[in-house]
This record gives C-alpha cells, sequence and structure tokens, in this order.
C-alpha cells in the first residue's frame, strides 16, 4: 500500500459519500461514560474441579472422600484451618496476603444440571433456567450503566454469551499480523451499514481496530502460553484511557475426566498457568487503574468429590470462583463449608451447594456500580429479587 | 429481497456456487439427486484407515522411551492432521456433491471430536468422519452412532477406552474404574438431548453397560489383545443386569451398549433433538416449531432413515423460498471462495485463517461441536479475519475478473447491487475488486 494510494482514498473519502468519513470517526472513548470501574469475567469452560484449587484440605473427610487425588500436605499453601491453595496456585499466595485474592467455595447456579452447556449458558445469562436465545448479564451490566458501544469487550474466543446482547461490544483475539488497508474497509463498512445483522458488529471491529494495530501481539498461541498473552492483552485494553472497561474472556480445557494428576499434574500446570496470566494481568495496569479493578473466575459447576476410575472427576455440583484485584476484599476464603463426609454431599457424590453464584455476582457488581437493587434484581439478573447479594467483597 | 432458489439450492444447501452454475441448475432436482449414498465418498486419497492409526499407536504405547514416544506421536498427530484438514477441504472445494457433503460435515459436528488438547484425536479424526460418518449420511441414524461409538477417535475422546465396570474382573484389586463422560454426552449431544428425559441414574447405568467398549490392545492385561480399531472387553464389562430409561437390560456384554443405542435412536426425544438441529442448520437460526415436527415426524416414521430425513428438509417452507438467512460458518466461507475461484487446494495460511476464525476441521471447544448462529460467527474480530482471508485468498489465487458485478450476482444474493457497484468501482486493483466481493457482507449469507 502506497502513500499516493492512501491520498487518493482520504480525498475520495471527503469528496463523495457522506457517511463515509464518519464511519472512521474514532467512536470508541469511553471518557463520557459512566464508570473508570474495571472488571474482568474469567470463565473457564468444562467445570473447574474446585476441590482441586482451593483445597479443604482442613475437612477431616477430605483424604477419604477424595482417594487418590488427595493432595499431600506439604504441597499445599493454607489460607486458613479449612482451606488452601493447590500449588499450581501458590503464585497468587502473595495476593491473598495482600487481600486481593478472595476464593469463595461452595457456589452453584440456581437449577440442578451436570451438563456443561446447560450451565454454562445459565452462568451466562444470568437466568434460573436455561434460554437458548438469551442475553448475558455482562451485557445487560454495560446497558445499566451506560456503557457506550465499545465499553465491552471480549478477548479471545468470539463473542461469549455473557457479553451478546443490545449493547454492541468488541472482540479481539491475537493475530500475527492484521490486513489493515484502511479504505478497504471504509468502502466494505458501507456495504456493512445496509446489513441489518452485521452492521454494529462491523462499526465494533473498525472501532477497536485502532488500539488492536497498536497492540503488539506474538500472534496466537497456543497450549498453556495463551494464558499470559490474553491476560496481558486484556490488561492493555483496560488500562487505556478510553479504552473497553468490562472484558469477557474464556479458557477452556477444565473437564478433567481422566488423568487428573497431582502437583505438578495436568490440571495443576494449568491452573498455574492461570494463576501466572492473572499476575501479568495485574502488572499491566498502573496502581491507580489496579485499585479500580475486580476480577471474577467462574466456572459452570463443580466436580465429584471422589476421584473416578480414571484418575479424573466426573461432573459434579457445588464449585468455586475467585474475586481477584485491588478492589476486592480478600486474604479469606468466603464459604459456609457443608462437609465432604458421605452424608453431607449432594446427591451422594457432589459437594453440597450452599451460594447461589448470583448472589456473588450481585454483590460484585451492585458494589462496583454502584447499582440499585431493582437494576440487580430485575434487569440484570431478571427475578433474583430473592437471591440476596453477598455483602462486603469490595473494599 | 426476492429469494433466487437457484442460488440459495447452491449456497444454502450447497457449499458455495461456482460462477454460472445459477443459470444452469433446476434447484429441486439438483439437490436431490445427491441424495445417493454415493454422493458422500471421498476417492482418490493415500490417507490412514483407524486400523492403520490403532497400529501406530498401539506399537508407540508399546515403547520403552516413553516420552520420546509420545514427543512423536504428537509431531505425527500434527503432521496427519494438516494432511487430512487440506484434503477434506479440498474435497468440499471441489466436490460436484456439495449438498451431500453439507451433511457429512453437519453430522461430523453433530457426532463431534475435537483434535484440541488430544494427539490421538488429531490423528483419527479425518479417519473418523470418512469411516463413521459418511458410509451412513444417507442410511440410518442409528448406524451412524453404533460406527460413531465404536471408533477408536469417540472412544479416546470422550474417554470410553478405559472406563471400566466396578466390579469388572479386570478393574479387581486395582484403582481403575467407571468413566461417566461418554454416556453423558451420548445421551446429551447424540441422542436425547438434555432435556430429552434422562437423569443422573441413567447416565450412570449407561457408563455401566458401555464398559468393555475400548480399542484393542488399548488396556494392558498381561495377555496383550490384537491392536484393532475396536473391541469388547468382558474383562472391564460390568457384569448383571441394568436400567436404563426405564428398560431392564440383562447381562448381556457388548449387546447391551448396541441394544441400548437402539433404543436411544428411536426415543421420540432424538427425533426432536436431532430434527431441531437440522432445520437451525438448514433453514433458521430460530427453528420454527412446525418445520421441527415435519422433521421429527419423518425421522419416527422412517426410523431414523436420514435419506427420508435429507429430503424432507428441502421442501420446508423455508427451505427455498423463505426471507431467513444463514450465515457460513468460516470453513464454508473459506470453501465458497475456493468453489468461486476453481481453486484445488488450500495453502497452509489458509489453514492458519481458520484457526484465527475459530474453526480449524474438527477441533471445536467441546463435544458439543461448532455452534451454528449468526450471533456465534458474526463477532466483530470474526468478521475482520473473514476479510483478512478474503484478500489472502484471492491474492495467491491471482484470478482477474472481467465483470466483477456480474460475477458477485453470479454466486451471491446481492442486497443492494447499485451499492456494491460503486465500491467496486472504488477499488484500484482487479484483487480488490475480488476481495471486496468475498468481504462483502451479502457473501457471508446463504
Amino acid at each position: 500500500m502506497t502513500h499516493r494510494f492512501l491520498n487518493r482514498r482520504s480525498f475520495l473519502a471527503s469528496a463523495c459519500a457522506g457517511g463515509l468519513a464518519t464511519s472512521f470517526a474514532p467512536s470508541i472513548s469511553f471518557a463520557e461514560s459512566a464508570t473508570d470501574q474495571r472488571f474482568v469475567f474469567v470463565l473457564l469452560r468444562g467445570a473447574m474441579d474446585g476441590l482441586h484449587a482451593v483445597v479443604p484440605y482442613g475437612d477431616p473427610a477430605y483424604r477419604s472422600a477424595r482417594g487418590q487425588l488427595a493432595y499431600e500436605s506439604s504441597a499445599l499453601t493454607p489460607l486458613d484451618s479449612t482451606f488452601a491453595l493447590a500449588p499450581g496456585l501458590s503464585p497468587l499466595a502473595p495476593a491473598f496476603m495482600d487481600g486481593e485474592l478472595l476464593p469463595v467455595q461452595g457456589l452453584a447456579i440456581p437449577y440442578r444440571t451436570r451438563s456443561h452447556f446447560d450451565a454454562q449458558s445459565i452462568l451466562e445469562t444470568g437466568l434460573d433456567k436455561p434460554v437458548g436465545s438469551a442475553s448475558g448479564w455482562l451485557n445487560r451490566t454495560l446497558g445499566v450503566i451506560g456503557g457506550a458501544s465499545g465499553a465491552g469487550i471480549a478477548v479471545g474466543g468470539g463473542l461469549p454469551t455473557s457479553l451478546r446482547g443490545d449493547v454492541p461490544v468488541a472482540t479481539w483475539a491475537p493475530k500475527v499480523q492484521r490486513d489493515g488497508d484502511e479504505a478497504f474497509l471504509a468502502d466494505l463498512s458501507h456495504l456493512y451499514n445496509q446489513d441489518p445483522q452485521l452492521a454494529d458488529s462491523f462499526t465494533a471491529a473498525l472501532n477497536l481496530q485502532e488500539q488492536a494495530m497498536v497492540m503488539a501481539s506474538s500472534g496466537g498461541k497456543r497450549g498453556l502460553a495463551m494464558f499470559d498473552e490474553l491476560f496481558s492483552a486484556t490488561g492493555r485494553f483496560l488500562a487505556a484511557d478510553d479504552g473497553p472497561r468490562i472484558a469477557a474472556m474464556e479458557f477452556s480445557g477444565w473437564d478433567t475426566h481422566a488423568g487428573q494428576g497431582k502437583a505438578g499434574g495436568a490440571l495443576d500446570r494449568r491452573l498455574e498457568a492461570l494463576a501466572n496470566g492473572l499476575l501479568t494481568f495485574k502488572a499491566t495496569l498502573s496502581p491507580d487503574v489496579w485499585s479500580k479493578t475486580v476480577v471474577l473466575v467462574s466456572t459452570e459447576f463443580g466436580r465429584t468429590v471422589a476421584t473416578n476410575g480414571t484418575g479424573g472427576t466426573d461432573h459434579g455440583t457445588g464449585g468455586t470462583a475467585f474475586l481477584f484485584g485491588g478492589a476486592v476484599r480478600g486474604g479469606r476464603v468466603i464459604a459456609d463449608w457443608p462437609g465432604l463426609a458421605s452424608n453431607q454431599l449432594f446427591e451422594g457424590r457432589d459437594l453440597r451447594p450452599t451460594l447461589d453464584t448470583r448472589q456473588l455476582l450481585k454483590g460484585v457488581l451492585g458494589a462496583h456500580y454502584d447499582l440499585r437493587h431493582a437494576e440487580l434484581d430485575s434487569v440484570i439478573f431478571p427475578n433474583s429479587g430473592s437471591t440476596r447479594a453477598l455483602d462486603g467483597l469490595l473494599i | 429481497m426476492q429469494a433466487n432458489p437457484q442460488l440459495r439450492a447452491l449456497n444454502r444447501f450447497g457449499l458455495g456456487a461456482r460462477p454460472g452454475e445459477a443459470g444452469a441448475i433446476d434447484p429441486r432436482s439438483w439437490l436431490r439427486q445427491q441424495i445417493n449414498p454415493n454422493a458422500t465418498r471421498m476417492k482418490g486419497l493415500e490417507l490412514p484407515s483407524a486400523q492403520d492409526l490403532a497400529e501406530t499407536v498401539m506399537s508407540s504405547r508399546a515403547r520403552d522411551d516413553k516420552a520420546q514416544a509420545r514427543k512423536e506421536l504428537r509431531k505425527l498427530g500434527r503432521e496427519t492432521f494438516g494432511r487430512e484438514a487440506t484434503a477434506a477441504i479440498a474435497h468440499a472445494m471441489t466436490t460436484d456433491n456439495p449438498f451431500a457433503e453439507r451433511l457429512v460435515r453437519f453430522w461430523s459436528n453433530h457426532l463431534a471430536v475435537s483434535t484440541v488438547g488430544e494427539p490421538v484425536v488429531s490423528l483419527t479424526a479425518g479417519a473418523y468422519e470418512r469411516e463413521a460418518i459418511r458410509p451412513h449420511v444417507f442410511g440410518r441414524f442409528e448406524d451412524m452412532v453404533q460406527a460413531s461409538a465404536r471408533h477408536p477417535a469417540m472412544l479416546i475422546y470422550l474417554d470410553q477406552v478405559r472406563s471400566f465396570g466396578p466390579n469388572a474382573r479386570a478393574a479387581r484389586n486395582n484403582r481403575r474404574g467407571l468413566n461417566e463422560n461418554y454416556a453423558r454426552e451420548l445421551l446429551e449431544l447424540h441422542t436425547l438431548g438434555v432435556d430429552g428425559g434422562y437423569d443422573q441414574r441413567d447416565v450412570e447405568q449407561l457408563a455401566l453397560i458401555l464398559t468393555g467398549w475400548t480399542i484393542g490392545g488399548y488396556i494392558r492385561q498381561g495377555a496383550e489383545g490384537a491392536a484393532t480399531p475396536f473391541t469388547f472387553v468382558d474383562a472391564m464389562h460390568e457384569p448383571g443386569s441394568k436400567t436404563l430409561l426405564g428398560r431392564r437390560y440383562p447381562e448381556g456384554g457388548e449387546m447391551e451398549g448396541s441394544a441400548a443405542i437402539s433404543a436411544l435412536c428411536r426415543h421420540p426425544s432424538t427425533a426432536r433433538f436431532i430434527a431441531t438441529k437440522l432445520v437451525r442448520h438448514f433453514v433458521s437460526d430460530q427453528p420454527h416449531p412446525l418445520d421441527v415436527d415435519i422433521i421429527a415426524g419423518v425421522y419416527l416414521d422412517t426410523d431414523g432413515d436420514l435419506d427420508e430425513v435429507s429430503l424432507a428438509l428441502l421442501d420446508l417452507d423455508g427451505a427455498l423460498y423463505g426471507p431467513e438467512r444463514k450465515i457460513r460458518s468460516p470453513q464454508d466461507f473459506l470453501i465458497a471462495m475456493g468453489r468461486c475461484l476453481g481453486l484445488t487446494s488450500i495453502q497452509r495460511k489458509g489453514l492458519a485463517g481458520l484457526i484465527s476464525l475459530r474453526h480449524a476441521p474438527w477441533s471445536p471447544g467441546s463435544p458439543a461441536g461448532f455452534a451454528d448462529t449468526a450471533v456465534e460467527w458474526g463477532d466483530p474480530d470474526g468478521l475482520l479475519c473473514r476479510v483478512d482471508l478474503a484478500r489472502l485468498v484471492v491474492r495467491s489465487s491471482r484470478t482477474i475478473l472481467p465483470d466483477a458485478g456480474g460475477f458477485a450476482a453470479s454466486v451471491m444474493e446481492v442486497r443492494n447491487p447499485a451499492l456494491l457497484n460503486a465500491m467496486l468501482a472504488e477499488q484500484s486493483s482487479a484483487v480488490d475488486k475480488t476481495a471486496l466481493i468475498f468481504a462483502s457482507p451479502d457473501f457471508q449469507w446463504r
């Protein structure tokens, strides 16, 4: 692409077709919008084994109930007399000490299913039963806080259900190189503006283009290296003064039916990559931005308490989440612990759920964005009035 | 916009119109003549069979230098995957039976395996589609599920290969036992659907029924069996009768699983689930209940004869004439460009483009397979990736179109011809003209 070519295009852009010039006006600016608070929703698809992450080593039944997957005590980092961090999560121990990490145990969506897909749908729509085409609670949150186009972004894997809805949002994934011919894209945007279903999406793509172009990307890392790359990108997006404020990320590979392993095993290495990714994310933010940031790491359900016949765990119920961020009041574990003895389990096999996931989500969003009960109870999480938000999660 | 039934047939039910093709076909007879078992064959290829691969995997597992053996197997998996994926895309670009090929791709995705994080599935995914899916696309659904259940790709992917009955002979005195992964997805994703009327107990009972279904030679028990793609190992099988969906299955070894799959495939919930997915794939992101009723009815009346089911799809109201549109998946977008340009193969970069678009062959993020709707594939980053891929493909093909506007109208339904022609006139190079057509919104739909 030559300068002459560009110049000719710039001339054309101003000379003809009125819509052309405006279609490239930067409109991602968030400054006029409602908030400076940053929020990241990290979904671990496939059901992370929470008992293998925030380990209830102090439960008297832990060893006998878990069987061959029970960690040796020496491998664990105790958080209190009941819970300890798995070896892979030990990089987060200093954050726990500093009060920036808040693990939550015994959490479940308000609908009993062991289907990944139904459970993810409920977790992402914020409803109390699976509804295929519903919008997501993150998008409805953007609507409530007056998030402009560009206030929301999904990093790494398309547009997840949590961010689908009326407010246009961006998506971004690492590329080696983007073919960024602006004139070509401007011509295309004319065509996309005529398409009722794709117009918003194409506009959001162009709006993000400017930011993404300057973002150095090593380009589509695979496997565990993805964590660092995507967390780093998300941090840089959220750090920008005029960047997005709410991000959704997702990682798969948590469906450990076989060969889950213990310290240094398959799941533990993935947990370590997650922990290091979270620390990378923090490192991309200034102390000021970090103090306004909350990351919520969640998964669709927990896994069976007992090891299955193939050194793994099957789909369960009660699960685990973490809050991480400068705005988090951490350094403790939230759990109304039901216990792991066989008579304490849900349907004789799973951790009994003692917290509705929406209690956590409502508690975080309500405090972080100063939302009214009516907004939380009926708009963001419809029909959840009787589900009380958890208090005191944030500073 | 007036629907063009020729382009609908070629694009919505096929893999993309070739220039000039639309004027030369009668839509219904063009589609109907492809409903023919011969139309799903892939020929002239030196690609490995499951038997070849079973032998490769078993000899790798028998080696003493485990780490090196695993490393070599991963490398072989990557190479085989690359060959298989490029062969599958090239076949789709060149086949004269693109409707049949769409159905192959639909069923392969319905009974999905994924190479993500699974080197052995990378080796066998292509063979799986050829051996378990293609022969049954115009046969009975049950035969396809029976073949899928016995294929090493599926046995490995959903952990069936090492699921032991807790009371089986080979499970005693060691810590081997049940794995319910495959049984759950067989119910939830392959047959009844999540609301199909089963519970956790049914999942566990089906898992017990299926114990012993494994790959020949995979499980070490002293006396090694021959390496075969499938075997039933009675020593792994849970003895005694089981009960699934209220029906008792007396102890019957491998036949328990065969009978259970047969019953699941005849279940009315399966008919509805399959019908909903087919209507969503070919007609509308929001399947109309009447369309679902029609297809489910044909399925039940014909005992799951996919020949009849495929035919019935063509007669649905919205099939060739309705206002609804379907978005092309990224693979189908790439394939359609190839068909337009007469390409016979794709480059490595084309495959990389599909990875950026999250749609590499046989690589869905979960056993649910790839999604199938505009909200899934029309995301902002995805649209820009399509622009990149369009420019890449056109640049490497060096095709010059004498009449870009006419070409566009011959391969897609153009919403606003005047605007498209104006934008084509803006392009200073022939490459950009062609790329603009492929990157335009109209080319994303079918």
